[in-house]
């Protein structure tokens, strides 16, 4: 007797099987495009507080470090060792940062919309530390950091 | 005469593409936890820290492969008020650092898990002293190095 072809319930078994196995692929496939939409938000935040962080740090550096700071929880007075004036507000999660001199704006940048932002100065023994706090995930905190090393 | 061979090579291919999406899985989950871990090692602000500490310190010897200090014993390496300083900035230790390798490699105990997890992200390929600081903020540790 000439066999040719698959018997039924090998077909039966096989397409259990491969549903069985598609049905997890495709559950995987959904949890990948989920955890890579997630990676994607989430590398754009640190990326967001890298360069915010280091484009203020390095302007303070440029200016020699800070000689003074005021701050309010949306707004903090900088005066510069080069005695420029500088300001940082916070409108919302716009942070801006203009020399208030010539009223240059230097850095406007959206930070995560969706959290809530203020400003808080560390001040004392020569150190300032002006951190931008985000209240809903503090480790996407913005610190500017100085030291014055005059003395 | 064939009977039931092709069932086999289903088996098999089935077997085979199970393999590989176990694989794949693996791959991915292991890039997402190494994103998240970075998120902890060497951030800017962090840097700024480090570099600060470094240009205080006044005492930049090593004993043995490594030595550690923090806000209750740093007198000894920085100024006087170096207290109130490491406070300030979160940093819960501080280590000066010979050899990267010969630290990681070490059988130290006082050397935490989380370190050494650091230490395979510096640069091994030259010998250059090190301050690593530890910082302890949003309950977790951050850490960021320099050379010195």
């Amino acid at each position: 007797m000439n066999k040719k072809g698959f018997t039924l319930i090998e077909i039966a078994i096989s397409i259990g099987l491969l549903s069985v196995v598609m049905i997890f692929m495709f559950r995987l496939l959904i949890n990948l495009r989920d955890s890579e939409n997630n990676i994607s938000d989430e590398t754009e935040k640190i990326l967001t507080k890298t360069t915010v962080s280091k484009v203020l740090n390095g302007y303070v550096k440029s200016g020699g470090g800070i000689s003074s700071a005021s701050c309010t929880t949306n707004k903090c007075d900088i005066v510069l060792k080069d005695n420029s004036n500088m300001e940082l507000s916070l409108s919302g999660s716009i942070l801006t940062y203009k020399d208030t001199d010539s009223d240059t704006l230097l850095l406007k940048k959206s930070l995560i919309k969706t959290d809530t932002y203020t400003l808080e100065l560390i001040n004392h023994n020569n150190l300032h530390i002006i951190k931008i706090v985000n209240s809903n995930n503090p480790e996407y905190n913005i610190e500017i950091v100085n030291y014055d090393r005059s003395e | 005469m064939k009977k039931g061979f092709v069932f086999i090579e289903t088996l098999l291919v089935l077997a085979i593409l199970a393999f590989g999406l176990v694989n794949l899985c693996s791959m991915y989950i292991k890039i997402s936890s190494d994103i998240n871990i970075k998120k902890y090692y060497d951030n800017v602000s962090d840097l700024y820290k480090v570099d600060v500490i470094r240009s205080l310190l006044t005492n930049k010897n090593v004993t043995g492969d490594m030595s550690s200090f923090n806000s209750a014993n740093c007198t000894t390496y920085m100024g006087s008020n170096c207290t109130t300083l490491l406070s300030d900035m979160s940093a819960s230790n501080v280590y000066l650092i010979n050899d990267v390798e010969t630290v990681m490699t070490s059988q130290n105990e006082n050397i935490k898990n989380s370190m050494r997890e650091y230490l395979k992200t510096i640069n091994e390929a030259q010998t250059h002293k090190t301050i690593i600081v530890e910082f302890n903020y949003n309950n977790r540790a951050y850490y960021a190095s320099l050379y010195i």
